[in-house]
């Protein structure tokens, strides 16, 4: 599977590769931006220790040397690096900042016209590839705090982007002096190592904590936004979904508190160094979020059951062959699914203690659905009359 | 339904598998349009299997097959892609705010806000190579605030002004185009582009000052105008035209001789001025010591503009606006209600000319007493809607030296005044601020020259403000921090007492609430971080995040208005 020990040579030589890159951008850096070349990155002469770790083995293994100490102007705490900033979290958590001051500067894939909204919006871009990572440390020059949201697609390579990618942006971070690097990852990960992502991440988490950078890892349940497509469009529409039998239970929270979560972990210095899990106030079963949407859209929804078995024994089917084992793996969720576990978290009231936030002020999947489903009917309302006007005139 | 699953499913697995087979052993049957229509079925079941156990569930990608109209189901209807985030008001899809400082520390915060709720926003920017620290869907004006004609540009087609423009430097030439030219010209453009607009639809501006009376024109208050005959008949006690002058002697303790003779020496023009004919004049000696001279305009009603033959309700209206030339004596501008009562708002009086308004709060009763303010229960309270005359009232300077002889009073000429009058105008009461002004106090600033030089500016542009009819919110932080806002407690003050900072982000974020509160509407008031434990302040409101609840309104309804 996978391992977590890599070779020294690759890795000095990147950062040969890689301080050259930052020397290069820090003279570009202060030509460009007179006003606020406040920026100080303590990495270039430092040389990064691996970090080695053996799974399951202890985190004594902390990088001996620490980087030599700053000198110059500090960099400013209001600068802040997104990567992912174009997904469903990473977008919110651009919004947040923006709003509360921070200079939003966001990671993107290099391409024609990339992300538009986020620089209307007041933040910046810049065009990096996380699977090459030559081309992160000119993005990461001049930035107090990092949040990384980003995650593979479902088209990309998963491995290379949940954990080669990471452990590497992680490496750059902490060697060019990085102060906060906020990460996501999913909660009881360290419980189904069998699931690949879920292994990734808690390997992440692990790499992050030895990293000697000051983090802050959010353990996340489950967003509301999904749900939207997976089951609210469905019931509308009247469309057949797809459900499992299983009696999983999720702690749904809408992606805007989390980005206000994160907002407040990164305010916070209660927060670094803590590995926190954030659920909603309340675990649904898929079969409970279905019947909310039932009652909302005032439709019986066409749910076609898979027993949790199947998926299981599909797994099961799926890893014989060698061809199939990509999708086997996809399976692996099943696992834990048919383990019935809770996705969510005994400890929020702690988590709303340390955050300095108030559990009231979280938005219920109730709430979350109900304001959907009042703007959605509307519309349907609107457009269902325009439609009607047009069959007049066939 | 549920039986029938796991048995396609096999049934599928199987027929796939075989047509694998058949694939690589057979190709002359040409089984590769049924294999594909098969991998298809195939797929499309697979993939909803693997979606129900993906951990990362992908939001926006509703099938493009699905047999319905996705974009009606906008994926962002609640992300808040839409402009419905936080706290943002209906009207802001309509409305365009200029932005002047927009690449300043507060200015580029309140930039991303404005866009984040949905405004369209607007930046007036010195150097053209400032654009690109802007959004791009940012319109970019390249001016100076002090060029009038690049403002009145700027400001077409803008509801509302946000002024964070600061000077550069503390020199004076510097402090005063930024700090002062450049509010008033955005004022005056603001004006005339509501003007433009009124013009238009051949109305009149809401926004403008409504003029009660025009002293240019000597026939306004002497002639055969309709309004003036109406106050000959209480003009011929006095001296002058329409307007009635009545002097009256307070209680004195003088003898009864240097009283009648006080009484005899008491004399008032008023009349178009000398030295420049077009404005009228109000000059001449009273009692000294005691003497009140009261210049008293006809009935409310019929003092109005002339191109509008309808009465100015005085109770739309936020206060008075006088504009004069006086000896730097002591003046109050007064109103009299329909029951008799006067009230009366001393008007901070400088040499030459002045304009100045003065809000109905700074309006008291005669009766109290002016060094000690010590107002009784009894003491009439003015009622706007009651308003029935507007005056001028001169007051003869009590001499801080005892025993003074009528000689000596008469000799020192503080009962002698003389006042020229430009107009008199109404300030017109609206819903929100026109503009929003950051200024400041000087807090955290060294102590001496520098220091005084700026804050005079700034103060001078925040009475431009005041002055110009428009309304305004004047935000005066502490002291500017750089750090993200939220978590920390604000304090809102007036009299310059704070000294904590506050951080730039919280500063734009009560800036960009200014621009619809109700309540922060005519009031200048200092903002700072609370000190925490030894607070002096008193708790108005608590909002779990800063960003949920609106804080300004309860924290600016103690707060005096029209300040």
């Amino acid at each position: 599977m996978m391992s977590f020990t890599q070779t020294a040579p690759q890795t000095s030589a990147f950062f040969t590769g890689a301080s050259k890159m930052m020397n290069a951008s820090r003279r570009q850096s202060s030509k460009t931006s007179s006003s606020s070349s406040s920026h100080h990155q303590r990495a270039a002469a430092v040389r990064f220790n691996t970090i080695v770790r053996a799974e399951g083995e202890e985190s004594s293994s902390k990088p001996s040397e620490t980087p030599i100490a700053p000198a110059g102007t500090p960099v400013r705490k209001t600068s802040m690096l997104v990567i992912g900033a174009t997904g469903t979290l990473g977008r919110q958590v651009v919004r947040r900042a923006l709003d509360e001051g921070y200079d939003v500067r966001c990671l993107v894939r290099p391409r024609q016209n990339p992300a538009d909204f986020l620089r209307d919006w007041g933040a910046t871009t810049v065009s990096a590839d996380l699977t090459k990572p030559e081309t992160l440390p000119p993005a990461f020059v001049g930035i107090h705090t990092i949040v990384d949201a980003s995650t593979a697609r479902p088209e990309e390579d998963s491995y290379a982007i949940d954990w080669e990618a990471k452990k590497n942006t992680i490496q750059i971070a902490a060697a060019m002096g990085i102060q906060k690097y906020v990460f996501y990852s999913i909660d009881k990960c360290e419980k189904y190592r069998d699931v690949p992502l879920m292994n990734m991440k808690y390997a992440v988490e692990e790499y992050l904590k030895a990293s000697g950078m000051n983090f802050v890892v959010l353990r996340l349940c489950g967003f509301m936004q999904p749900l939207i497509a997976g089951y609210a469009v469905p019931v509308l529409e009247e469309q057949s979904l797809w459900g499992t039998d299983d009696d999983t239970k999720t702690a749904y929270l809408d992606t805007q508190d989390v980005a206000q979560m994160t907002m407040a972990a990164v305010r916070r210095e209660e927060a670094n160094g803590k590995v926190l899990t954030l659920a909603g106030p309340k675990a649904y079963t898929v079969n409970q979020v279905i019947q909310l949407c039932e009652k909302l859209g005032g439709n019986e929804a066409k749910v076609s059951k898979v027993p949790v078995l199947l998926l299981k024994f599909t797994r099961g089917l799926t890893r014989f062959f060698q061809w199939t084992s990509a999708a086997s793996d996809r399976l692996a969720f099943a696992e834990v699914l048919s383990s019935g576990v809770e996705f969510n978290s005994d400890k929020m009231a702690e988590t709303y203690e340390i955050l300095g936030m108030d559990e009231s002020e979280t938005t219920t999947l109730e709430q979350y659905m109900e304001e959907y489903f009042s703007k959605i009917l509307k519309k349907l309302k609107e457009v269902g009359g325009e439609s009607r006007q047009r069959d007049f005139y066939l | 339904m549920t039986s029938d699953v796991p048995a396609k499913l096999r049934r599928k697995e199987k027929r796939n598998k075989k047509k694998e087979i058949k694939d690589m052993s057979a190709d002359d049957i040409n089984p590769i349009a049924i294999g594909r229509k098969s991998r298809e079925m195939f797929d499309g079941f697979f993939e909803q299997i693997t979606s129900l156990t993906r951990l990362q569930k992908s939001t926006g990608n509703i099938p493009g097959n699905a047999g319905y109209d996705t974009s009606i189901y906008d994926m962002d209807l609640l992300s808040g892609d839409t402009t419905d985030m936080i706290d943002a008001n209906p009207q802001a899809k309509f409305t365009t705010v200029l932005v002047t400082g927009a690449t300043g520390r507060v200015g580029k915060v309140i930039v991303r806000k404005l866009l984040l709720r949905g405004y369209g926003v607007r930046a007036l920017i010195r150097r053209e190579s400032d654009k690109e620290f802007l959004p791009p869907n940012v319109e970019v004006f390249v001016g100076d605030v002090s060029d009038l004609d690049t403002m009145r540009e700027a400001v077409k087609g803008c509801a509302k002004i946000m002024y964070c423009a600061r000077a550069s430097s503390t020199l004076t030439s510097d402090l005063y185009n930024v700090e002062v030219l450049g509010v008033q010209n955005a004022c005056a453009a603001m004006q005339d582009y509501f003007h433009t607009l009124a013009a238009r639809r051949a109305g009149q501006s809401v926004k403008s000052k409504k003029m009660l009376t025009d002293f240019k024109w000597a026939q306004n208050f002497e002639g055969e105008r309709q309004w003036s005959t109406e106050f000959s008949q209480s003009a011929s006690d006095a001296a002058g035209g329409g307007w009635r002058t009545a002097s009256s002697g307070e209680s004195s303790t003088s003898a009864a001789k240097s009283e009648a003779t006080r009484r005899t020496v008491q004399k008032v023009k008023f009349e178009p001025s000398e030295e420049n004919w077009k404005f009228a004049s109000w000059s001449g000696f009273v009692t000294p010591r005691t003497g009140v001279a009261t210049l008293i305009s006809p009935d409310v009603k019929i003092l109005h503009a002339e191109s509008s033959n309808k009465a100015i309700d005085l109770s739309s209206c936020e206060g008075l606006t006088i504009r004069y030339k006086c000896d730097a004596k002591k003046y109050s501008l007064c109103v009299i209600d329909t029951d008799g009562n006067l009230f009366r708002a001393s008007m901070r009086t400088k040499l030459g000319w002045k304009t100045q308004s003065i809000p109905w709060s700074r309006f008291v009763s005669e009766d109290v007493d002016d060094t000690t303010m010590n107002s009784s229960a009894d003491v009439p309270q003015l009622d706007v809607s009651k308003i029935a005359k507007i005056g001028v009232q001169f007051r003869a300077k009590v001499n801080a030296k005892t025993n003074q002889t009528l000689e000596d009073d008469l000799a020192g000429a503080t009962n002698q005044f003389s006042l020229v009058l430009e107009y008199l105008k109404a300030n017109p009461r609206g819903e929100e601020a026109d503009i929003v002004l950051l200024s400041c106090f000087g807090a955290g600033m060294e102590p001496g020259e520098e220091k005084q030089r700026v804050v005079k500016h700034k103060k001078d542009g925040e009475c431009a403000l005041r002055r110009s009819g428009l309304q305004y919110a004047i935000v005066r932080p502490a002291v500017l921090s750089e750090e993200p806002s939220g978590g920390k407690a604000l304090v809102f003050d007036q009299g310059e007492r704070l000294t904590q900072t506050i951080s730039c982000a919280d500063v734009a974020d009560v800036c960009v609430k200014s621009l619809h509160d109700s309540e922060a509407r005519n009031r200048t008031f200092d903002v700072a971080y609370d000190k925490g434990s030894e607070g002096d302040y008193e708790l108005v409101t608590q909002v779990a995040s800063k960003n949920s609840g609106n804080y300004l309104t309860p924290a600016l309804q103690p707060l005096e208005r029209n300040t």
